[in-house]
């Protein structure tokens, strides 16, 4: 009977939604949004905080590290494999040890020679984490250390991505990188490799014996390198972590490498505390922020509600006085405001939906488990449970606008009830409030989003079209200097001879991904200049990126066995080295005995790579091959194919394989997703501020303007024209907009000035972000202020007077 | 030579269309009203009385038909000139009085003329408020909110903001509903006063002994005027 009555109930509230769409679609957009958000970071909470790992015994699983004692400075982050194969070997506090080292290697026999992400491991790895299979089997016991055996598991998204998911896999032997693998099964999507080296995907196991650095010794550290084992029963952690630490630095002690003063010890962590690290914190202060977004949209909807009731009023009185208990009336209210929130979880899961593709793209790298992402019944209940409240909260609130004590009055005034009212000055610091608090937000979006749209649209200063970068794996058998000289050379001509080459410059660092790479430069007489990037050219590197000199010249071409004696600078460094613009012709020295002559300068480039400095302070020299590459530029709209110049580099020698081969557009773009994130983000929430400011300022005045519907309705009936009214309502409105505006720039001022120090290396804040931030703010609050107004002046004023 | 109506209503109807049904309030009223007219306006609860008066002081529009006052047809202008004729040719009193509680007793009677284009001058403005608060002994009491006064004065206050821009016609609704019998015998005399002044009133009450106090009673029922044959006849 209860359940028939709120049925109509909620049939009830549909037509009478049905009536009032802008009401409907505000608070569905406002609500809905902000749910989306508190679902996905809550999704993320519960993952980080509260829900297990999806392996068995997860809480006895510790990851295994090394603690390098320094002097008696303790030192983490990285270990000795020969350390931890001395555990995998001789430990007795572990049921079960897997080892684990991370490499990038190329997949050799696909087509497209994918670099991919490798995990050597032995087969205890699997066990230990349960691990389900798609298709045939995880290592076996007789496929570990010292086996000899060469066997690989593919990860479920490297099956579907490289193999196109074919079944036929399993038994196929690949290559990679020198060597070759038979696969031997396929991980399935539903596991979820622990992150222990770092939060890279995974792609590929193969088997330990593969490792390329099995065999180092104890006086090699990586970072790359972790074990995770599972504690024997009746073994504690801090008992575990006292034996393996001693026997690691009885290892350690033992053996040649060891250095003085050094000691090392265990540090053990469960698994749990190992991936989530200090992540937690994230996670919270998201939550923190989520929940402060969703206290700010319920203000803003709950003043929407009251201005629904308050228009509802004298229904309600009438119903009241026919005897309707407040019970009843509030289920009457609960059904409307049920469907409201209901319907606003449900577009709030749909954002989640999104909010979780977006969590893992902008949180990769920052964020464990994020592959874990996804609605689950805790997610939903809990999304559930937060839109019956928020429906009871309104409905609660709602009714409160009935004053069952006074119901003659409220009958008789029409509009004006005697329950619930907001007072005006209350209104007033409700709108004051809003605009403030969104007009520093705006301001804020708008200083990051500039920052962000001018990085995307800032000039390379160079023409990167139909530029290519490729880099070449030659392996280690070009050891003779004389040897890659050639091999470099031979390269350079093959890719000259391709039709659709135009011009080819060998190189160290791509333009726009440049490596890291630094080297002092000192004057005449050895004094340190500085450290400035540096990157190694062929004399026509200028011409082919079309970078131009702004004085002199390229530096002249070298044989084999000569060295630099010219190099070329950068535009800023020149102003750096030289301020009185005589910078040609002056001498500075990598190496004591060999002087280098400054004989061009060339306009600086932007990296988008490179933002601590983007513009470079750059120096240019002659060619040397490291481990290079080629900037290739093609005929206007050529194409380079991977499998062409794989062809051409397996005719020179079948060994070579390519590691990059990217356009420098592709390259930029790539570089930029950050920005373009960043300025999307920024959007969106300045989008959702603007949104949760206009609906709260909208509900706040729609509320007031409800309360002065009467009154409006008589200054219309004794001849009052719309404008009068308008500006009228709007003159009182705009008041604590204004006041708000002030306050607003007032916090983004003291903000700026108490967090200069910080901001100025991010940000340079200007008067752009003021002139769009402000002006927007009163655009969206004088709409927020000139609708409710607008309902009642359309209509023939006997309306109002009816209250209708 | 012919009388010039200062209202006129030819075949005006009423319909309120809901989701679940139409309403004719007025099926087709026609009415005249003349300089120096006292018209009262009677008939059953549901009869049209009410939509007739707010059709009568373009508070609403009708469904059809067509509306003139002094001549100029008012049927299908738009809000802001009706608010203009509102402004100028009609002086309305309501039987909940309507002031404004926020603004004093002198405030709320100046409202209409604050309303006028080109704007009065405050000396104008208050020479007319005072005048006609004068008239309805109300002069005393310019400084007073409505609610700090009792119904009988709420009223005059409410029949002194209608006279003051000067109307064409007085629409009354129900001007003693809410008053006592007292002070309801004194808004009529007040009212009766005016009539005899050259004030025209069309006045809509459900008392028969008010409605006896006015040259011409028209009845309403079902939305049509019951004595709508005299009416032909007069025409």
């Amino acid at each position: 009977m209860l359940l028939f009555s709120f049925t109509q109930e909620l049939k009830l509230a549909f037509l009478s939604l049905k009536r009032v769409p802008g009401f409907v679609l505000t608070v569905i957009a406002t609500l809905g949004i902000t749910l989306g958000a508190l679902i996905t970071i809550f999704n993320l909470n519960h993952l980080l905080l509260v829900k297990a790992l999806p392996f068995p015994d997860a809480e006895k699983i510790m990851v295994l590290d090394h603690i390098i004692n320094v002097d008696g400075q303790d030192q983490t982050g990285s270990q000795t494999i020969a350390g931890m194969q001395h555990w995998y070997q001789h430990q007795n506090s572990l049921k079960s040890m897997a080892l684990v080292v991370r490499n990038w290697e190329i997949l050799a026999s696909h087509q497209q020679q994918p670099r991919l992400s490798m995990r050597y491991v032995t087969p205890e790895y699997f066990q230990l984490l349960d691990t389900p299979m798609a298709l045939g089997r995880a290592f076996s016991n007789d496929e570990g250390k010292d086996s000899g055996k060469q066997v690989a598991v593919l990860s479920h998204q490297a099956w579907q991505q490289w193999f196109n998911g074919r079944t036929d896999v399993v038994g196929q032997t690949l290559q990679i990188g020198d060597s070759s693998f038979k696969v031997v099964g396929v991980a399935a999507d539903s596991f979820h490799a622990p992150q222990l080296t770092d939060i890279d995907s995974e792609d590929i196991w193969l088997s330990w014996d593969a490792n390329p650095y099995k065999d180092s010794g104890w006086g090699m550290f990586m970072s790359s390198v972790k074990a995770i084992g599972l504690l024997k029963d009746g073994v504690s952690k801090a008992q575990a972590q006292s034996d393996l630490g001693v026997m690691l630095d009885t290892g350690y002690q033992a053996s040649e490498d060891r250095f003085e003063g050094e000691t090392l010890k265990a540090n053990l962590l469960s698994l749990k505390e190992s991936v989530i690290g200090d992540t937690n914190r994230i996670a919270l202060m998201l939550l923190a922020g989520t929940l402060t977004l969703l206290l700010i949209a319920v203000a803003n909807v709950t003043n929407l509600f009251l201005s629904r009731a308050a228009q509802k009023q004298r229904t309600l009185a009438i119903q009241a006085s026919l005897g309707a208990r407040p019970g009843q009336l509030f289920t009457a209210l609960f059904a409307e405001s049920f469907l409201l929130c209901m319907a606003s979880t449900v577009i709030g899961l749909l954002i989640a939906g999104w909010g979780f593709i977006l969590l893992r793209q902008v949180g990769e790298g920052e964020l464990p488990r994020l592959s874990e992402l996804g609605l689950d019944v805790n997610t939903l209940a809990f999304s559930c449970v937060v839109g019956v409240l928020l429906a009871l909260i309104f409905a609660r609130l709602s009714r409160t606008v009935v004053n069952f004590n006074d119901l003659k009055e409220q009958l008789q005034s029409s509009g004006k009830g005697s329950g619930l009212q907001i007072s005006k000055r209350t209104r007033n610091a409700l709108v004051v409030a809003q605009v403030a608090l969104a007009s520093v937000m705006l301001v804020a979006s708008a200083v990051v989003m500039e920052e962000a749209i001018k990085t995307i649209y800032k000039p390379l200063g160079f023409n990167s079209d139909d530029l290519v970068t490729l880099r070449v794996d030659v392996g280690n058998r070009y050891e003779e200097r004389k040897e890659q000289y050639a091999l470099s050379r031979e390269l350079k001509a093959a890719l000259l001879n391709m039709p659709q080459v135009d011009s080819v410059s060998r190189v160290i660092s791509a333009p726009i991904r440049e490596g890291r790479m630094r080297i002092t430069l000192n004057d005449e007489n050895m004094q340190r200049v500085g450290s400035f990037r540096i990157n190694l050219v062929d004399h026509n590197y200028f011409d082919v990126l079309q970078l131009p000199f702004i004085h002199g010249r390229s530096f002249t071409p070298l044989s084999d066995d000569d060295y630099a004696s010219e190099f070329v600078v950068s535009e800023s460094l020149a102003k750096q080295l030289a301020p009185d613009g005589n910078i040609l012709g002056k001498v500075f020295k990598n190496d004591p005995d060999e002087p280098i002559k400054v004989v061009g300068v060339v306009s600086d480039y932007f990296n988008p790579g490179d933002m601590e400095d983007g513009n470079g302070l750059r120096y240019y020299m002659p060619y040397f091959p490291i481990q290079g590459g080629f900037q290739i530029k093609l005929s206007t709209g050529a194409s380079l194919s991977k499998l062409e110049v794989l062809t051409l580099l397996q005719s020179i020698d079948p060994q070579l394989r390519i590691t990059e081969l990217t356009k420098v557009e592709d390259a930029h773009k790539e570089l930029l997703f950050t920005q373009v994130a960043t300025a999307g983000l920024t959007l969106a929430l300045t989008l959702l501020a603007l949104l949760l400011a206009g609906a709260g300022i909208y509900g706040v005045l729609s509320y007031s303007t409800q309360m002065r519907r009467y009154e409006l309705g008589i200054h219309m009936a004794l001849g009052a024209k719309t404008g009068f009214v308008k500006r009228m309502v709007m003159a009182e409105s705009l008041v604590p907009v204004f006041i708000g505006l002030a306050a607003g720039l007032a916090v983004a001022l003291i903000g700026y000035a108490l967090a200069r120090a910080e901001l100025e290396e991010l940000i340079q804040p200007n008067i752009t972000a003021l002139v769009i931030a402000f002006p927007l703010m009163l655009v969206a609050a004088s709409l927020a202020c000139y609708l409710p107004v607008r309902k009642v002046i359309v209509d023939d004023p006997v309306k109002a007077l009816r209250n209708e | 030579m012919t009388k010039q109506a200062k209202i006129q209503m030819l075949d005006i109807k009423k319909v309120f269309v809901t989701e679940e049904m139409e309403t004719h309030a007025l099926r087709g009223v026609n009415l005249e009203i003349f300089d120096g007219d006292y018209v009262s306006i009677s008939g059953p609860s549901g009869c049209g009385k009410s939509s007739l008066l707010s059709l009568l002081g373009l508070l609403d529009s009708p469904t059809s038909g067509q509306y003139l006052i002094e001549g100029q047809d008012v049927s299908s202008l738009s809000i802001n000139e009706r608010a203009l004729i509102r402004n100028q040719k009609i002086g309305f009193i309501f039987q909940a009085f309507n002031l404004i509680d926020e603004l004093s007793v002198f405030d709320n009677v100046a409202l209409p003329l604050r309303y006028r284009e080109p704007a009065m001058s405050a000396q104008a403005i208050k020479t007319k408020v005072m005048d006609c608060l004068e008239k309805v002994q109300m002069s005393h009491r310019t400084s007073h909110k409505p609610n700090q006064l009792s119904g009988g004065q709420q009223q005059r206050i409410a029949i002194a903001r209608a006279l003051v821009g000067d109307p064409a016609i007085l629409l009354v609704d129900e001007p003693t509903g809410n008053l006592d019998s007292k002070n309801g015998d004194a808004v009529m005399a007040m009212l009766a006063e005016l009539n005899k002044a050259g004030t025209t009133l069309c006045m809509v009450t459900h008392d028969p002994r008010y409605a006896d106090m006015a040259q011409r009673r028209l009845h309403l029922l079902d939305g049509c005027m019951a004595d709508e044959l005299t009416f032909k006849e007069a025409v």
